[in-house]
């Protein structure tokens, strides 16, 4: 598929006003140019917040509450996408926020995948009963209701970021179970997994060796294609009262703070919830663009 | 196949125990409910008091012959009551999983309506405008949180415009409120339809057996609507079905947005936050039967039209 765009470029006349725009585009097409410029550019914001941000994220100034983004009349250039409800920065709660999510999806991704990831590598490789018991407790994992689950579980645990991060852990981990599973199931039956048994190779070296660089492509795909979720999962958690506690600035709680707002002051919800789109469709194209690349069998994800 | 369907009933059993176990253990570590509504230094509260409110509600027994007393129960149909109100946990959700459904049936119907069609056509118009618009339409669902659509769907079509109702104000129920409720669960789900038809439909058509429709001289409309879409719909069809069953769950959201009064709302407000337990236990367990008929249903569905597929 590549190799046959590439000759067709190949082909296109080398002069004339059409064939650099039309280059570009092609680049723009093959590489995922947008999605990593917007994922830098949140990523180096998130890391070095404490020095972009114009504004204290939590210091409010009832003077300038509610007030509106520069482009509105009445904004002003101090606050660039405006003030909310009790006068703080958007913008810097904004950047400051991307940190929080950020770090909440990331931790919360990572433990996911090193949870289920493990388990679905163990219950590919042993099979029979071990197999049995994760594959049950997978399916009785998608029948529960997510929502009320990580409600009880906020409740239980306290609101707080740790605990957010365990709940978004529990809603990620059994996609990697799965795939990582089928994927290992289809390895194990290789010939050169056998030749290395063979030639006595042990169980751990088997697995970390022969089987775990075959499964890190689907591991990485899920992976990608998941962040965006948690994000969203983050910010309706936050929405319905149960996410990162008030004041700390994160976008789902934004978005809830501001909705009571929309008939006067529209930004202070909509701004956030454009990071969060801007941020997961990002993500989503990142993680199809990886897939195509890496797994193509996916597709179906 | 009926190895292979009471392999599935024992597993959807199991499955039925082992979730209902899980979220009452996890209810009952939220805090003794007896403190719900009998704060120990209130007024007229004594500990003998508490003692035979706890014997009422059986909280003074060992969980798992909690978990046991209620089993048995609710195989007899009983629920037990809600802590608040004392009203019988089956009437409350027989009152309120009505509208859930509605709210989600319609959801699920823009989806199906929208998605699939959007998904063939532009799997068909490769490269078109009507690619695009397909899928940046499929970006856009999946990436908006729905309360954000919500959110926004009242700002325009309520405040802005004022053609459609925000939530009920008791005035009974019509059509225009679904338009908006059904677009906020439906998004997503649509989204995924388009994503899922649009790659089945690719690789149906790029398969041999359309070459041959197609070299037998078949119109295209023929080979598209007959031969392709008959193939490629087997994904999606098994998909709406756990769809159906996602967005009774899901539409939570929608739910608190529109002031709906389903059950997921009212898990949510009542049961989570006052930790009323056999209300929420009640709750997940509907959800739960309900995904589990619904995905055994799916994958009946699924060997019936696809004879390729055999269960043993």
């Amino acid at each position: 598929m590549a190799s046959a765009t590439t000759i067709v470029l190949d082909l296109e006349p080398k002069t004339g006003w059409l064939s650099v725009p039309g280059r570009s585009f092609q680049f723009i097409k093959r590489w995922p140019i947008i999605p990593v410029v917007v994922l830098s550019v949140l990523v180096l914001g998130a890391i070095f917040a404490d020095v972009i941000a114009p504004h204290d994220p939590i210091k409010q100034s009832l003077r300038d509450r509610n007030g509106p983004p520069v482009w509105l009349e009445g904004g002003t250039t101090k606050y660039l996408l405006g003030n909310d409800h009790v006068g703080r920065d958007i913008l810097s709660r904004i950047i400051h926020g991307s940190r929080i999510s950020l770090m909440v999806a990331g931790v919360g991704l990572a433990s996911g995948l090193f949870i289920g990831s493990t388990l679905g590598l163990l219950a590919g490789w042993y099979g029979g009963i071990v197999d049995e018991i994760v594959t049950r407790i997978v399916d009785i994992w998608f029948a529960l209701p997510f929502l009320l689950v990580a409600l009880v579980v906020v409740i239980v645990f306290g609101q707080s970021v740790q605990t957010l991060m365990v709940v978004l852990a529990m809603s990620a981990w059994a996609a990697f179970v799965r795939n990582v599973r089928a994927e290992v199931l289809t390895l194990k039956e290789r010939d050169y997994v056998a030749l290395a048994r063979v030639a006595g190779a042990s169980t751990p070296r088997m697995l970390m060796v022969h089987i775990f660089p075959g499964v890190l492509n689907t591991m990485v795909v899920i992976a990608t294609l998941s962040v965006g979720g948690l994000i969203l999962t983050e910010a309706t958690l936050s929405f319905l009262g149960a996410g990162i506690p008030a004041p700390t600035p994160a976008w789902g709680l934004m978005v809830a703070e501001g909705s009571d707002y929309l008939i006067s002051a529209w930004w202070i919800s909509i701004m956030p919830a454009g990071a969060i789109f801007l941020t997961v469709m990002s993500l989503n194209f990142l993680g199809d663009w990886l897939r195509d690349r890496l797994d193509p069998r996916l597709r179906q994800i | 196949m009926r190895r292979f369907l009471m392999r599935r009933i024992a597993f959807a059993l199991l499955s039925v125990v082992g979730a209902t176990a899980f979220v009452f253990a996890l209810s009952r570590m939220a805090g003794d409910p007896v403190l719900l509504y009998a704060k120990p230094a209130g007024y007229g509260v004594d500990t003998e008091y508490l003692d035979n409110l706890r014997r009422k509600l059986g909280t003074d027994k060992p969980l798992i012959v909690q978990y046991g007393m209620w089993m048995g129960r609710m195989v007899r149909g009983d629920l037990g009551r809600t802590l608040l109100g004392e009203r019988k946990v089956t009437t409350v959700i027989r009152q309120k999983l009505g509208n859930t459904f509605q709210l989600a049936f319609a959801g699920w119907l823009l989806a199906t309506i929208v998605g699939i069609p959007l998904g063939v056509l532009s799997a068909v118009k490769r490269g078109t405008a009507w690619d695009y618009f397909g899928r940046t339409f499929a970006l856009f669902g999946q990436a908006l949180p729905a309360f954000t659509v919500g959110i926004v769907l009242i700002l325009i079509f309520s405040v802005k415009l004022g053609w459609l109702p925000s939530a009920f104000k008791g005035d009974g129920i019509s059509i225009k409120h679904f338009i908006l409720p059904a677009i906020t669960i439906g998004w997503a789900a649509a989204a995924g339809y388009t994503r899922l038809t649009r790659s089945a439909m690719l690789e149906i058509l790029d398969s041999e057996f359309i070459k041959l429709a197609r070299a037998k001289g078949l119109s295209n409309e023929m080979v598209i609507w007959k031969h392709a879409l008959r193939n490629a719909l087997i994904a999606p069809l098994t998909f709406s079905f756990l769809l159906l069953a996602g967005l009774l769950n899901g539409a939570v959201v929608a739910e608190v947005i529109f002031a709906w009064p389903g059950l997921g709302r009212v898990a949510l407000v009542e049961a989570v936050n006052n930790n009323d337990f056999p209300l929420l236990t009640g709750a997940v367990l509907v959800f739960i039967v309900i995904y589990l008929m619904v995905s055994l249903f799916a994958d009946l569905l699924y060997a019936w039209i696809d004879p390729r597929i055999r269960y043993t």
